[in-house]
């Protein structure tokens, strides 16, 4: 009986990639490349290697948000466009334009966001506010503050972080590698340390992780300092590449780190989270977004053919609790 | 079939086979009985012998397998469910108090009373309950703007109680009521009763179902006993005793045909010094239980008497950072020792279900599986390998949770607690819904975790179970009434002492 066990079944690839919730949003990536590259004529692997250039953010803000969906309990974090915002200014500031202040403008960016989510884990698990409104209020304060220092606010990134969110080396775009390992390394936590396992089971079941040995509130409140020091990294590294900090930085990764969570396979209402998923979120809306000003059509028609794309991947997904053959 | 006073008057109520299954257990089997108009009765047994399923198809809240319900001359099948009891004129005072917390009393009334309508209806609804409390208990002190979380628990239930007889658009034939006065103390009760009396006599009929059975002998006309679902005799209240109806309640009999399996004489002796110490402590009475290693000790008495507030705060005590003992409402507990928790409860407070059933075992021994943070996957193959032969669970281990049955599903979650190697194992009615040889299996591990040293502390609605344990606390309103050691622990023995003393308390409870 041991040895059948010691030597167990596993999974054959392709089944485990045809089982993966985050099948659709790949395909979906997949199927906006090829049309991108056919409309531009920009090259297969120029239309990439700018995508996922540009997507890194995302996935940066959006690892972040998936610790905190996945630990449950109505988990979400809508303080991060502020935290970027915040931290681009601050970094910014420190750094001054001067690669000698280069380390201590990212401690800084990253503090600032540790500070916020702090403030967040406060306000959810000791006060007990609902994560959505806790997090909103924690970001409109923050946005009040940012109006304030913003006014008298000169400094700019340093050249040389700009050239590491902007550089090649050889046909491979620096930023895109560093937001592949970035992901490995939270990918690693989540599935494979102690802590992940803790964020899966809180967010399955916070009374049985409870009874098991587990404090819930402190699972979340990591997961919330997680998001926000993640927010705080990609707020200044975002300036870095816009060559400086503006005050509607963050806005659109509101939203949108939300949506690639979800369209990535994680549950929403938490307890299980793809982190690989979130690349293919982001890829399929940052590649959508040049397809449709690649192809010249209108704002409008843009915003119609995200929402749409969105629907029909999340259909083609559905929850695999309900859906395929995993409750049988 | 059935003989008594009933038969002398109009028949408002008459139940007919009827028959209800949950999964494989029967939980109440062709049941019948007639209730005339103006007439008090009651139904009395243990738990889970049916009460509450038979009177849910009654009222149509759920749907019966078979059987019939005449209420006043309409017949309706109980296989069909009813939307609405308040419009067959069956009003129901349930046993879990169901207030909203944030509700204020007169809102609360307003949510009973759909007659109230336009600007004023919160003092119209207050007015109508007002005058039924103060009919039901003279000088109950309930103010209308109070909040329900701020009142006492007898005073929601007396607000419940008049609630159910408050005029409403069709008139109440029928009140249901499922321990109406399990909160309230002697005199609110005699008030009570004494008010459902005056109602009868202008033709209200009443089931009661209390696991007080002096106020049942005192105050109701005839009794119907349950066990084990079926409707095993009928008694005219004035000529029962306590003693009578609980052996009738279906105790003793069957009992002594078992041979206890656990006997003082197969255990070894208690070393001294023993790792555990676990000591249960009354505040109110000063009075103390202490546990020791290699000891089985049941948690009985009636159903959410402060059993799981106690296993809870054994797991808090042992986890808890601070020192000192940990509160519930009556008692102080202090554990020196690790701890592990199995609930019966698995749905929500057992397994994870997206996980496999490798993963639901581990969860609880991550620290021990774990070098520098990262879960060693050889460790934990090793840890589930281990435990899985001993199960004999079906399948294997990277099967998901969710795809075994109830049983197989609680075997996983004792070998989660008992891979964590506790001094103190605690248990919350862990064999609740499962087969009977899933239940044997979950015995013999208990004996050989209780054999290798560790206290097990075992919380069980089903007395039966009981008799697995060296010894048996008796839980009553939060207190410890009784501590039964060895032999003394039957089943009779648990359900008299979970009555005893009813009639002393409820003079003093007030």
């Amino acid at each position: 009986m041991t040895a059948t066990l010691a030597a167990p079944s596993r999974e054959p690839v392709l089944t485990k990639i045809t089982r993966s919730p985050a099948l659709p949003a790949f395909v979906g990536a997949l199927v906006i490349w090829l049309a991108t590259w056919l409309v531009s004529g920009n090259g297969l692997w120029g239309t990439l290697a700018i995508g996922a250039s540009v997507a890194t953010y995302l996935v940066m803000v959006g690892i972040g948000q998936l610790f905190v969906i996945t630990s449950g309990n109505g988990g979400i974090d809508l303080s991060v466009p502020f935290v970027m915002t915040i931290s681009a200014y601050l970094g910014s500031q420190v750094m001054n334009g001067d690669d000698g202040n280069l380390v201590l403008g990212l401690i800084v960016a990253i503090a600032v966001g540790i500070g916020a989510g702090l403030v967040n884990a406060l306000l959810v698990e000791v006060v007990g506010m609902p994560p959505l409104v806790g997090t909103l209020a924690v970001g409109f304060t923050i946005q009040t503050a940012v109006l304030v220092f913003s006014s008298n606010s000169t400094g700019v990134p340093s050249p040389g972080l700009s050239s590491f969110v902007d550089g090649n080396w050889g046909p491979f775009p620096i930023f895109a590698i560093f937001g592949v390992l970035l992901t490995i390394v939270f990918a690693v936590l989540l599935k494979r340390t102690s802590y992940g396992r803790r964020t899966e089971a809180v967010g399955q079941s916070a009374t049985a992780a409870r009874l098991a040995g587990i404090d819930p509130r402190l699972v979340r409140a990591g997961a919330f300092v997680l998001s926000a020091a993640l927010a705080g990294l990609a707020g200044i590294l975002l300036a870095a590449h816009a060559g400086g900090p503006s005050l509607e930085l963050g806005t659109p990764f509101q939203l949108e780190s939300i949506a690639v969570v979800v369209l990535g396979g994680s549950l929403i209402a938490g307890g299980r989270g793809v982190v690989p998923g979130v690349w293919a979120g982001a890829m399929l809306l940052t590649l959508l977004v040049t397809l449709v000003n690649v192809a010249h059509v209108s704002s409008a028609v843009q915003n119609i053919v995200e929402g749409l794309l969105i629907v029909v991947v999340l259909a083609v997904a559905r929850n695999p609790a309900f859906g395929r053959s995993w409750t049988r | 079939m059935t003989t008594g006073g009933g038969n002398m008057r109009e028949t408002l109520l008459s139940v007919e086979g009827v028959t209800k299954r949950f999964g494989s257990t029967l939980a109440v089997d062709d049941a019948a009985f007639r209730l005339a108009r103006g007439e008090l009765i009651g139904i009395a047994g243990h738990n889970g012998a049916g009460k509450s399923t038979v009177l849910n198809v009654v009222t149509g809240r759920l749907a019966g397998d078979a059987g019939t319900v005449t209420l006043d001359g309409t017949t309706r099948d109980a296989t069909a469910p009813v939307a609405s009891a308040d419009a067959l004129g069956i009003r129901i005072v349930f046993q879990e108090l169901s207030l909203c917390p944030a509700l204020r009393v007169d809102e609360t009334a307003a949510v009973f009373d759909r007659s109230v309508r336009g600007t004023s209806w919160r003092t119209a609804a207050w007015n109508h309950l007002q005058t039924v409390l103060d009919e039901m208990f003279p000088g109950h002190g309930i103010r209308r703007q109070q909040q329900i979380r701020d009142l006492s628990i007898a005073r929601r239930q007396m607000i419940e109680c008049a609630a159910a007889m408050l005029p409403g658009e069709v008139p109440a034939k029928l009140v249901i009521l499922d321990e109406p006065t399990s909160s309230l103390d002697a005199s609110s009760t005699e008030s009570f009763y004494a008010y459902l009396h005056r109602r009868a006599a202008e033709g209200l009929s009443a089931i009661v179902t209390t696991h007080r059975l002096h106020e049942m002998i005192d105050n109701l006309s005839r009794l119907y006993i349950m066990r084990d679902g079926r409707i095993v005799s009928e008694e005219v209240a004035a000529t029962s005793t306590k003693e009578s109806l609980v052996a009738a309640m279906g105790v003793g009999g069957h009992e002594a045909a078992r041979e206890r399996t656990v006997s003082d004489v197969e255990r070894p002796p208690v070393p001294d010094g023993a790792p555990v110490r676990v000591r249960i402590g009354d505040r109110a009475t000063g009075a103390e239980v202490e546990l020791r290693a290699g000891e089985i000790i049941g948690l009985g008495g009636l159903e959410g008497h402060g059993q799981v507030a106690v296993l809870e705060a054994l797991a808090k005590a042992a986890r808890s950072r601070l020192p000192g003992p940990k509160r519930t409402l009556r008692q102080d507990v202090t554990v020196d020792g690790t701890v592990a928790y199995v609930s019966g409860d698995r749905g929500d407070r057992g397994i994870f279900r997206y996980w496999d059933v490798g993963q639901n075992v581990t969860i609880a021994n991550l620290k021990r599986l774990s070098t520098a943070g990262f879960v060693s996957r050889g460790a934990e193959r090793r840890l589930v390998d281990g435990w899985w032969p001993r199960l004999g669970i079906k399948g294997g281990p990277e099967d998901p949770i969710v795809s075994l049955s109830g049983g197989t599903q609680q075997k996983a979650l004792m070998a989660r607690a008992m891979a964590e190697d506790p001094d103190l194992l605690l248990l919350e009615d862990p064999t609740r819904g499962v087969d009977q040889s899933t239940k044997e299996d979950v015995y013999a591990l208990l004996r050989r975790q209780a054999a290798e040293g560790q206290c097990v502390v075992w919380y069980s609605t089903e007395n039966e179970e009981l008799r697995h344990c060296d010894r048996v606390l008796v839980f009553r309103s939060h207190e410890i009434v009784a501590v039964l050691a060895g032999s003394e622990a039957t089943e009779d023995a648990i359900l008299s002492s979970s009555f005893a003393g009813v009639s002393s308390s409820v003079a003093g409870a007030s």
